[in-house]
């Protein structure tokens, strides 16, 4: 409530320098627009948008308020998007989420692509192989081999069942053919303070979490997703190079409206994302963080989103991953 | 490393105005949202952190600080006055505090608490200071094994804490660990009691038990038509905010008996303020050389806990500077402030950011200095609190608590939680079933469970690694003395009370 009423004096200051813009051609929008962050404050996905921000209200001319809604895993604030009025002003930014939890869960009190529509995909964020320094296998080789020839001894930490730190280990052993034991937690933040203290060997994390330790040498990186070398950290090797390349589990941020928003709307809208996240003080601040900006068109992250659930499912339906 | 020199550069960041005025805004809301009942500081900073990010780093980050342990600070007041804990960290204040307060001690309890507030905080500081790397190494020794230990440790601490009826302290308990099972199981992804509601799906918060059990109840109770008005005098001395030499005494061996308990709890991962003053509560009752006294105004039941919740707040930062891992959700929180400002945290901290680390230290100083200047004086006005009429006093507290629920995640489900838990808890109160042992089960519960069964998942289900362990067989073997002990003092108790009977049956 307070957060909203700070957040509207800001967007009613945003909005008389937004009045005078005269890319205000069309209709919409004429008024604050909600961006539904369905997860806590200071999250990667928080993060992002907060980043953007500014550069969000200037392309649109007119306040973006944004609303931490969090709980269940980003269902609770999905769902409340998706029951909003279809009129453009309230929309969803949300990670990987909400094109895993189909695959998850039978019971989700949404259908994503019945009730929502896509906008436009914000950025990516590749994850990173970590190991401890005590840990005998220190290399992708090295890994494949000890966990075939002791299976089911090795050790990988997780956010939590269905995380993307979790998916991004099911689907290493699928394209490996591995075994080994899965330990989640409730998030990365315990995961990784039982790595660094060297309960458990290995672990898929973030890349902006894990640079302060593998600065430090609390932990080793074995390699990092994505089509080229991350900026972030230069030293460490894509999974392609290391003859991986179908390890390549991405972290997606889009964002959403619900369905029935009128076309006009969302295009405005996914112009007005894109040109914010292509700001280039937002995409020096990003990348810092281990992002990599996009901004798309709404069929662009529609494709991806579809691709990326099928992806999804297939990955958890052959780790057989328990949900009810 | 020059002690002197950092100290001095310390202070010279943190004395310098701005600074010093974000810290003393900090400590201010601190204070108040730690007297509101039910507004926490995860609420304030996760309301207060988009707004810092056009301050300066080391600025906000003394701020938020200041709101975090300002918060334990102020956290007793409505816990003695009116047996409404401020936040769920202090709902264990209530037990011995309220008492206070009824027999017309409510400034000595206000007192002693900020003072074992302060004393606590500004030694945890000092063991901050000089040994926050060394702390952090032995704090990462503890894996799931050691964490289930300890907790299970604590939990047989606190049977000390189960009042009067064995078997209802042990349904409560029971009670609190059903409901501790709520939500989407971490270990195997199962949802849990949740009924397909997905606002369960995280499941229960231990703010909305605290605040239904031990706020909403009292409102209830105040509420019945039989219900006597609270004898408490709102009218006191200044000379009697000064402690005799006779509580001092009393109080002291608990303030530093907390400091260690909270330093202990707040340096670990994964525990923090609350776990730290429910032990040291069961701590002080089994270290008293008459335990009977707890519950009915014990001094010690006030200050060992305020001692402690404010040490493991300080101390708190340790694993967060020092590893950059967070210690619980609102260091997370600070965590993700310190990054979007930049700032890597992490084992280098200290050394490339030294005006971060040594202000922040350095303003913790000054904060608990300052928190100690302003509690005092305002001791005065919130004894005056009790005269507003209950009319007024209540229908506002019920509000602060909605407010405060609300905020921590947005979502409306939570007050309909909370006027549950608030019922329930009534019921259970007139049936005399006691509310500490269940909310122990419902913060214990989950870790222990959590922490066994990922003990297990780790050596591939062997049991021996609670043994194997150093660090888990030393927690292991207290609490089998524990429960010896509680077997001895029993059957001694049930020996006297035979004689107690048999002793007229002879005159007879």
């Amino acid at each position: 409530m307070i957060i909203r009423s700070i957040a509207m004096t800001f967007a009613a200051a945003a909005l008389s320098v937004g009045l005078a813009s005269p890319s205000l051609a069309q209709d919409f929008p004429q008024k604050a627009v909600t961006i539904v962050v369905p997860f806590g404050a200071g999250g990667g996905t928080d993060n992002l948008v907060r980043t953007f921000q500014p550069a969000l209200q200037e392309a649109l001319g007119v306040p973006a308020v944004v609303e931490n809604r969090p709980g269940g895993g980003s269902t609770i604030g999905t769902s409340i998007v998706a029951q909003a009025p279809a009129d453009g002003y309230t929309v969803l930014a949300v990670d990987t989420a909400i094109t895993v939890n189909p695959a998850l869960y039978d019971n989700l009190p949404y259908d994503t692509l019945e009730d929502l529509v896509p906008v436009s995909m914000l950025a990516t964020g590749p994850v990173i192989l970590l190991a401890h320094p005590s840990a005998e296998a220190q290399t992708m080789d090295a890994i494949i081999e000890k966990a075939n020839a002791e299976p089911g001894t090795l050790t990988f930490a997780s956010g939590g069942n269905g995380a993307s730190t979790h998916l991004a280990l099911e689907l290493m052993k699928l394209v490996t053919d591995i075994d080994v034991i899965h330990v989640p937690y409730k998030g990365t933040g315990p995961a990784t303070t039982d790595l660094v203290g060297g309960h458990v060997q290995y672990m898929f994390n973030g890349i902006s979490a894990s640079r302060p330790h593998i600065d430090s040498g609390a932990l080793v990186p074995i390699a990092v997703t994505g089509d080229k070398r991350n900026p972030a950290v230069p030293d460490v090797p894509t999974f392609a190079e290391l003859g991986y390349p179908d390890v390549n589990p991405m972290s997606i941020w889009g964002v959403w409206a619900p369905k029935g928003t009128p076309e006009d709307a969302v295009a405005t809208l996914s112009d007005a994302f894109a040109t914010a996240i292509n700001n280039p003080e937002v995409v020096a601040k990003l990348n810092e963080l281990g992002f990599f900006t996009v901004g798309s068109s709404p069929d662009e992250y529609g494709a991806t989103a579809k691709s990326e659930m099928d992806k999804w499912a297939e990955v958890v339906k052959s780790a057989n991953i328990v949900v009810e | 490393m020059d002690l002197l020199a950092n100290l001095a550069l310390g202070f010279d960041v943190a004395l310098s105005p701005a600074n010093l005025l974000y810290c003393f805004i900090g400590v201010t809301v601190g204070t108040f949202v730690g007297v509101l009942p039910g507004i926490g500081p995860m609420a304030t900073i996760s309301m207060l952190l988009p707004i810092t990010f056009g301050l300066d780093p080391i600025g906000a980050l003394i701020m938020l600080a200041g709101i975090y342990y300002g918060a334990q600070f102020g956290s007793s007041v409505t816990s003695i006055l009116l047996n409404i804990p401020g936040h769920a960290a202090a709902a264990v204040i209530c037990l011995d505090g309220h008492p206070m307060a009824k027999q017309g001690r409510a400034a000595v309890g206000l007192v002693g608490s900020a003072i074992a507030s302060f004393i606590g905080g500004s030694l945890a500081i000092v063991l901050v200071m000089q040994f926050a790397p060394p702390l952090a190494k032995l704090a990462l020794n503890f894996g799931p094994a050691e964490y289930f230990s300890m907790m299970l440790l604590a939990l047989l601490a606190a049977a000390v804490l189960s009042e009067g009826d064995l078997l209802k302290g042990l349904g409560m308990v029971l009670l609190g660990l059903s409901i501790g099972i709520v939500g989407i199981d971490v270990n195997s992804g199962a949802q849990r009691l949740i009924f397909s509601n997905w606002n369960l799906a995280d499941g229960i918060s231990f703010v909305i038990v605290a605040m239904g059990f031990f706020a909403i109840s009292e409102v209830m109770s105040n509420l019945e038509p039989h219900a006597k008005p609270q004898m408490i005098g709102s009218n006191f001395t200044w000379r009697e905010l000064v402690p005799s030499w006779r509580d001092f005494r009393q109080a002291f061996g608990s303030i530093i008996r907390g400091w260690g308990i909270g330093s202990m709890f707040g340096a670990l991962p994964g525990s923090g303020p609350t776990i730290a003053s429910f032990v040291s509560y069961s701590v002080e009752k089994k270290v008293a050389r008459d335990p009977s006294r707890f519950g009915k105004g014990a001094l010690e039941g006030v200050t060992g806990p305020e001692s402690a919740n404010n040490a493991a707040a300080v101390a708190g930062f340790i694993p967060t500077l020092t590893l950059g891992v967070p210690g619980d959700a609102i260091m997370a929180l600070m965590l993700g402030a310190l990054m979007i400002f930049g700032i890597q945290p992490g084992p280098s901290v200290i050394t490339d950011n030294p005006e971060l680390f040594w202000g922040l230290m350095a303003s913790m100083w000054i904060g608990n200095f300052l928190l100690l200047i302003l509690n005092i004086p305002l001791i005065g006005i919130w004894v005056r609190v009790l005269s507003i009429p209950y009319r007024i006093l209540y229908p506002s507290i019920l509000l602060f608590i909605c407010i405060g629920v609300f905020a921590t995640n947005n979502n409306s489900f939570d007050i309909v939680l909370l006027a549950a838990f608030g019922a329930i808890g009534y019921i259970l109160h007139k049936l005399d079933c006691p509310a500490p042992p269940l909310l122990l089960g419902v913060i214990l519960g989950p870790l222990i469970e959590e922490n066994m069964r990922r003990a297990l998942l780790i050596n591939r289900g062997d049991p021996m690694v609670f043994i194997t362990h150093p660090i888990s067989l030393a927690m292991l073997v207290a609490g089998a003395l524990i429960i010896v002990l509680f077997i001895v003092s029993g059957a001694r108790a049930r020996r006297k009370e035979r004689q107690a009977d048999d002793a007229p049956a002879a005159v007879d």
